[in-house]
């Protein structure tokens, strides 16, 4: 068989699944766009958009979605960096255990994570117990961005850690010990050697658990209350109950905008680091 | 001069085994010091145990008297090259070579100069803004270099140092090293596999088996008056003999069918098993038999044409000896017997 | 043996055993108090609960609104895995072959579905299946799912094929094999383990998915997340726990089995290197 005709039978090997996401995932998305833009109806109008960015209401679930977003990336970096370094770091069984620790959540419904920090967060909760038993007062934090951002935070927890630990696993500990040799403590290793180079697994991470967090939805419909809105709640709920469908492929484009531009902004990110 | 270095009783265990089993051993200041054994010797993690990378279980180390063996790597002050130079690769060969400066609060200017000075010791001029990953394997041994030595430490470590360069490159190297080593006269301990390079570079060498010392001594020495069967075998090629001593100061070999004469002083007691070790190099291969003793006779099974040297092999009864003569001397064809002789005080004598 | 090791040594392990422990009881304490109160013997959430017994757990076991979607899920699961495999197996093997063109373009594209909100996808596919009247006919649901899958069993069959070394296959080809017969007795054997465990992810993932879930099924053809979702929405009780313990405990029976065949570890890390 000459390397030609091997060429054009290896490419239609991938001719069912293209074909597949382009009918599926590609046509849907024109689709969308069309009805945000009216197409779908014969017309052709922005005044999907024009309400969107004209109304402060939306503007600001846009700016509350956005900062809930950063929030809990940031929160999530804080807090996975040092599983990841010690995850890294592990050996034979005790690596195993904090695998499974990490990744078995994941596989636990968000909506009964959810639950669980209802359970946690609730006035006859966890916490409240707590509390009590300490003769402090009862705390109401259920329906608080706070407790969005904390249930958040463990639901993306993982995809934080395992980004970053996988650069880690990477990184020849011969770094840091010559950092040690030539008079660096520890924290000094970690701020001009570790830090540095596993730069490109935090911000995979970041930028994942970022787009991950701003399409989450169910944590903020099941925890919230309606002082607690973000985009693509509204989504979901121009779609069920006000079914203006239009309106809502509008607001899910918006959506998407946003979280294209964060990829942008990391292929620059690291197109910059690269140069 | 300072830089001397004592190593006292150091054992380090990682579970059950025991990678350093009890070293002791004193480098003289301004000299080199080779580390030399096979992998898994412990070699490498005494180095590592010096350098304070591992913990002691037990033992000292002390540097111009003071006791370092408590302290963390990073208050040693001791320089390193790693196996693998561990150059930082986000940072340029002066960022690199002004890391251990920055670490010490060392001011601009001066630490400016320092990297200077440094990366000229070893000719890296002109090399200054570039990154690791742009320069050659050679290059980036002499930027490790150049980061070790930048501090002025008083004792240098170098871990497998040569072993990432191709051959050519590592002959070169090694001399230089050793011609830096000498001009600055700081104290060095290599570690090695490779007892050429071992022989070429130190002062004295040091050769570890299964965690302990078995000899510290000059190269010549080591060559010449190996102190145990290991260190003769594992420092230079040799032909293995065992027998059982006789009371004419014989070596009775069964696997030759013959009697090997012990050289004086060989410590044997009649009856004893013994074990004689002779280097290549050392044995003469013979046509007419000579008169005088000792000497075995055999067949010529293999001759190979090695460059500056003839290596012959000959079957002695069971046993296949090796004799090594210089290129362009007359030699006998395979299937021709041959005498091999040897001076009586060549042969290295160890009871069994 | 810690009391032995000199103080900075030991301390650095200490705080990092320190910051395992806390992290394990943020990563646990939702989990957990979901299957204490799954035990509980009072007819509201509190906790700790007042008393224990198994009658929520008998509840929802026996409750037709909770087992039928949970069979649902389960059959989804399986036929989105196996379809995604189906589609994915052959294009992988096409983007594993270096020689053919555009792989690193075709490899993007396949890949796309990961970046975005599921919410997002689910919205699109909404848009497009109403116009053939198929938005809830279980239909969708299966497309969302290998949509959402597709991907996931693509990685890891290509982080799989990347590790094997292609003179294999060129060896079975000088011994004779035609690239069918190579491609079947050889390729497709070592790429096993990939789409063994591909699969079982692209399992897990449907099993979890919400989004598509929400907006694309019906009454009866709602799967188990959407079941407990509406549960949550309307009634703040311990069957939502029982039922939340039941799934942990699948999944865990299935992630221990995943462990048990092929070590969770190379799976996880491999599995996030592109993330």
């Amino acid at each position: 068989m000459s390397s030609a005709a091997g060429r054009r039978l290896g490419a239609l090997l991938a001719v069912p699944a293209v074909a597949f996401l382009a009918a599926f995932f590609v046509g849907p998305l024109l689709l969308a766009l069309a009805e945000s833009l009216g197409l779908t109806r014969g017309a052709t109008g922005t005044g999907h958009y024009a309400r969107i960015f004209g109304d402060t209401y939306y503007l600001e679930v846009m700016r509350d979605t956005v900062l809930l977003a950063a929030g809990v990336t940031g929160a999530a970096l804080v807090v996975g960096y040092p599983y990841a370094l010690i995850l890294a770091r592990a050996r034979g069984a005790a690596k195993a255990a904090l695998l499974f620790l990490l990744v078995a959540p994941l596989l636990v419904t968000v909506v009964v994570r959810t639950f669980g920090w209802m359970i946690v967060f609730g006035r006859r909760g966890l916490v409240n117990a707590a509390l009590g038993a300490l003769g402090l007062p009862a705390l109401d934090i259920l329906n608080s961005w706070t407790a969005i951002a904390v249930a958040l935070v463990h639901v993306l927890l993982p995809f934080m850690v395992l980004s970053i630990a996988s650069t880690l696993e990477s990184l020849d500990p011969a770094f840091e010990e010559a950092a040690a040799t030539l008079g660096a403590p520890p924290w000094r290793q970690f701020l001009h050697v570790v830090a540095p180079l596993s730069r490109d697994g935090a911000v995979a991470g970041s930028i994942l658990v970022f787009a991950l967090a701003i399409g989450s939805f169910v944590t903020v419909m099941v925890m919230g209350d309606n002082r607690t809105m973000v985009l693509p709640l509204l989504v979901y709920q121009q779609l069920t109950v006000a079914s203006d469908w239009p309106f809502a492929a509008a607001l899910g484009m918006v959506l998407l905008a946003i979280v294209l531009a964060v990829f942008w902004l990391q292929a620059r990110i690291a197109r910059r680091a690269a140069a | 001069m300072k830089g001397r270095l004592d190593i006292a009783g150091v054992v380090k265990r990682y579970g059950t085994t025991v990678a350093v089993d009890g070293v002791t051993l004193v480098v003289p200041p301004g000299s080199m010091t080779a580390l030399l054994g096979p992998s898994g010797c412990g070699k490498t993690t005494l180095l590592r145990c010096i350098a304070g990378l591992a913990d002691l279980d037990a033992g000292s180390i002390a540097v111009d008297g003071a006791d370092i063996g408590a302290l963390p790597p990073w208050r040693r002050g001791l320089g390193m090259v790693f196996q693998s130079y561990a150059l930082f690769p986000h940072m340029t060969v002066a960022e690199n070579a002004a890391f251990g400066l920055r670490m010490r609060g060392t001011g601009r200017a001066e630490a400016r100069e320092r990297v200077a000075r440094a990366l000229a010791l070893v000719r890296l001029e002109g090399f200054e803004e570039r990154r690791p990953s742009e320069l050659s394997g050679g290059q980036q041994q002499r930027a490790a270099l150049a980061r070790a030595l930048v501090t002025e430490p008083p004792v240098l470590l170098l871990d497998e140092p040569l072993s990432a360069l191709d051959a050519k490159l590592r002959h070169a190297m090694r001399l230089e090293l050793r011609e830096l080593q000498r001009r600055l006269g700081i104290t060095t301990i290599v570690v090695t596999h490779d007892q050429d390079e071992a022989m070429a570079m130190a002062d004295q060498v040091a050769v570890m088996n299964a965690g302990r010392i078995e000899q510290v001594a000059s190269p010549e020495t080591v060559y010449r008056r190996p102190a145990t069967p290991f260190v003769a075998e594992f420092v230079g090629r040799t032909n293995r003999l065992e027998g059982r001593a006789t009371a004419a100061g014989e070596l009775d070999v069964g696997d030759v069918g013959g009697r090997v004469q012990l050289p004086m002083g060989h410590g044997l007691v009649q009856g004893a098993l013994g074990l004689a070790l002779l280097r290549p190099e050392h044995l003469r291969v013979e046509q007419a038999a000579g008169a005088a003793a000792p000497r075995l006779a055999g067949k010529v099974v293999d001759v190979v044409f090695a460059g500056d040297r003839v290596e012959i092999v000959v079957a002695c009864g069971a046993l296949k000896l090796l004799a090594v003569q210089p290129g362009g001397s007359a030699v006998p064809a395979p299937g021709e017997a041959v005498s091999l002789a040897w001076r009586a005080e060549d042969l290295m004598v160890w009871p069994r | 043996m810690i009391a032995l090791l000199p103080g900075w040594r030991a301390r650095r392990r200490l705080l990092a055993a320190l910051y395992v422990g806390v992290a394990a009881i943020f990563i646990l304490a939702p989990l957990a108090v979901v299957m204490i109160v799954a035990f509980t013997s009072a007819s509201f959430v509190s906790f700790p609960p007042p008393g224990y017994s198994l009658r929520w757990l008998a509840k929802v076991m026996g409750d037709a609104a909770f087992m039928r979607p949970l069979l649902n899920s389960v059959l989804l699961g399986l036929a989105a895995a196996a379809v995604a495999a189906v589609l994915a197996v052959p294009a992988a093997v096409a983007i594993g072959r270096r020689s053919v063109r555009w792989s690193a373009e075709l490899e993007a594209f396949l890949l796309a579905p990961l970046s975005l909100p599921a919410l997002i996808m689910a919205l699109a596919l909404l848009f497009f299946l109403a116009r053939f009247g198929l938005a809830t006919s279980g239909w969708g649901l299966l497309i969302g799912h290998v949509v959402i899958t597709l991907p996931y069993v693509l990685r890891t069959v290509l982080a799989v094929q990347r590790g094997l070394d292609a003179s294999l296959v060129e060896a079975a080809h000088v011994l004779g094999a035609t690239p069918a017969r190579a491609f079947l007795s050889v390729t497709l054997p070592l790429l096993r383990p990939g789409i063994v465990a591909g699969s079982l992810f692209a399992f897990l993932i449907s099993f979890d998915e919400l989004a598509v879930a929400l907006l694309l099924s019906s009454a009866t053809t709602a799967t188990l997340p959407v079941a407990i979702l509406n549960h949550v929405a309307h009634n703040y009780d311990p069957a939502v726990a029982a039922i939340s313990l039941v799934k942990i405990v699948l999944v865990i029976v299935v992630l221990l089995t995943l462990e048990r065949l092929y070590g969770l570890d190379r799976l996880m890390l491999s599995r996030v290197r592109r993330a």
